[in-house]
């Protein structure tokens, strides 16, 4: 045990000091084998060499660059600004409205879309304008931005559950279909905060012009093609008609296809979306080989079951040690970035959640697994706007410059309180994040 | 001189990102084929998976150099502050040495275990491709980077942080 911690330590050390997180990872893994090994080289460095070879050849990894490219291409067609037409169209004449247009079009983002920043960034561009030319406070505009776009870690598909999926050995399917529920609760929850702020403080937004049922209809109409999309990606994923790799191939050429046919289609824009998505994934990869050596090196040091015997032997019950572990995530995630924070700390947390046994029966480790990773990807949610660092407050900073920071964390609070009634809501109810991937076990299949 | 090296490496990395964008299209138009097939034509693509890990590991190592040269692997800037723009540039220095130490080191095993899919023979599953030159590939290209980023760090240090 102490070995790992000294790499862990170290490994902190290194990326507070800027080094890249894979490099840092990788090399204390690497060398940390051969420490474990007697010193011999060729007993550590062979290994990392396969991580490089193994990572990089994952035929099931192909949903990383072709998930990043679809998202790519939907932040290229405008599609964002249909979604929050038709979101307007369906709930903008209620008081508060536009806010709530925000939120639902940022849960149609997350749909088709795995990054939180990229759907706090591209969101923060279409709803901020008409918010602000409505009078709405920049706390409240602001602030459902902010809070609506973390969405996009949880609503699949989710790159930062695809890093999950690939660290913990689960699959990215049920991963993806676990997210939906809690997803939904999320928009539900962040609609009541929006409905909270302006019950307290009408004028903070105020509601929008109705349209005419014509308009409604085209604006609804418009969206029609991205919500098949997603229906046919979570369909097919959830009918095991096919994996997430193919799911997101399949999402990515839908989007090609949509896009032509909807005259938003142009070549420039395919090949900045694909330069784009190779040097994204290319940052992802490195991270994933470099999480993959030190995921052996940790498990071959026994860390887990070392940490298993710490806490059993200190009497704590499972839940004390759920608690404990969001506790911690919930202190990191306030300075830590959500990516680095999760692959740095899964390799450590998620084998010793796995033998705790929350379930019975034979799946107890992979239900546990991935209820873990719903939880921990809510938490990522809350620590992306949480003060000080909360990232997609920053987003929104670059943005509207003329908004302190400290209006958008201040509007951001009622969001923040409701997550953390869904993060209760989900450690209580797991059956909620289980319902949709296990009823998919329960059908057997491959 | 300068210029003409400077010429190419721009040249080159267009080629390679290109290249790796190719990779990428041709990913997504097999796993589109490989879906289309099985339930169209009840007839998935024979050697579909050996394609894909090819045609992903072509994706990545092709984009991998012009990350790695630019800087842009994914970090944490949390701690930023506490470093003078002279402190930072030295860091960054030290951090390009262990980021080049380990590259060269992974590139020599990565030759090694190329040398052993030759020797062995060993193939892909379904369409019986020998792995070794791609493996060699790999090799290549983490040394080759593991190498600039080693003399970028050289030209750099001998300018000085005043740049």
């Amino acid at each position: 045990m102490t070995i790992s911690l000294i790499a862990f330590a170290i490994v902190i050390g290194l990326v507070l000091f800027r080094v890249p997180i894979g490099i840092a990872m990788g090399t204390v893994g690497a060398i940390g084998f051969v420490i474990l090994r007697g010193g011999r080289w060729s007993a550590g460095l062979g290994p990392a060499a396969d991580s490089i070879l193994d990572v990089t050849q994952n035929d099931a990894l192909s949903v990383i660059p072709l998930f990043i490219f679809m998202g790519m291409l939907i932040a290229q067609s405008g599609m964002a600004h249909d979604l929050y037409r038709a979101a307007y169209a369906i709930v903008g004449r209620l008081p508060g409205g536009l806010a709530m247009s925000t939120i639902l079009a940022c849960g149609g983002f997350s749909a088709v879309s795995g990054s939180s920043l990229a759907t706090a960034a591209t969101m923060s561009q279409v709803a901020l304008p008409s918010m602000r030319k409505f009078g709405y406070h920049d706390s409240l505009s602001t602030a459902s931005v902010a809070a609506g776009g973390t969405l996009g870690i949880l609503i699949p598909p989710s790159i930062i559950l695809i890093i999950y999926g690939f660290l913990t050995s689960q699959s990215i399917g049920k991963l993806f279909l676990a997210g939906i529920l809690p997803g939904i609760l999320g928009v539900f929850l962040y609609l009541c905060a929006v409905a909270f702020v302006v019950w307290r403080k009408p004028e903070a937004g105020p509601a929008g012009t109705p349209m005419s049922a014509q308009e409604t209809r085209q604006s609804v109409v418009r969206v029609v093609p991205i919500l098949l999309l997603f229906t046919l990606i979570i369909g097919g994923i959830y009918g095991q008609i096919f994996t997430a790799d193919e799911a997101a191939g399949v999402g990515a050429f839908g989007t090609i296809l949509i896009s032509i046919a909807i005259k938003r289609f142009s070549w420039n824009g395919l090949i900045d979306a694909l330069s784009q998505t190779v040097k994204t994934s290319v940052g992802l990869f490195v991270l994933l080989i470099g999480a993959d050596i030190f995921n052996r090196f940790v498990s071959r040091a026994g860390l887990p079951e070392d940490l298993l015997n710490l806490v059993q032997g200190a009497g704590f019950e499972p839940f004390t040690v759920l608690a404990l572990i969001v506790l911690i995530y919930l202190l990191l995630g306030t300075v830590f970035e959500s990516l680095s924070m999760i692959t740095l700390t899964v390799p450590v947390f998620a084998p010793l959640i796995a033998s705790l046994g929350f379930f019975e029966g034979d799946f107890s480790g992979e239900m546990s697994l991935i209820w873990f990773g719903i939880i921990i990807v809510v938490v990522t949610e809350i620590s992306l706007i949480t003060p000080p660092i909360g990232l997609n407050v920053f987003i929104l900073r670059s943005v509207v410059k003329d908004v302190s920071a400290q209006t958008i964390f201040k509007g951001v609070t009622p969001f923040w309180a409701v997550d953390i009634v869904r993060l209760f809501i989900l450690i209580t109810l797991p059956f909620f994040a289980l319902m949709l991937p296990m009823g998919v076990v329960s059908f057997g299949g491959p | 001189m300068m210029q003409i090296f400077r010429r190419a490496g721009q040249w080159l990395a267009r080629l390679f990102l290109t290249i790796s964008a190719l990779c990428l299209m041709a990913l997504m138009v097999l796993t589109v084929l490989e879906v289309i097939g099985r339930y169209g034509f009840n007839a998935p693509i024979f050697g579909r998976q050996d394609l894909a890990q090819i045609l992903l590991a072509l994706t990545i190592f092709l984009a991998f150099p012009i990350v790695t040269l630019r800087g842009e692997q994914i970090d944490v800037d949390l701690l930023d502050r506490l470093f003078s723009a002279r402190a930072a540039f030295w860091r960054d220095r030290l951090i390009a040495l262990m980021t080049s130490v380990a590259l060269l080191t992974m590139g020599y095993w990565l030759f090694l275990r190329a040398e052993k899919f030759l020797n062995r023979g060993i193939t892909t599953e379904m369409l019986f491709l020998p792995k070794y030159p791609l493996i060699y590939f790999i090799a290549a290209v983490v040394t080759i980077t593991g190498i600039a980023v080693a003399l970028h760090c050289v030209a750099r240090s001998v300018k000085g942080p005043k740049d």
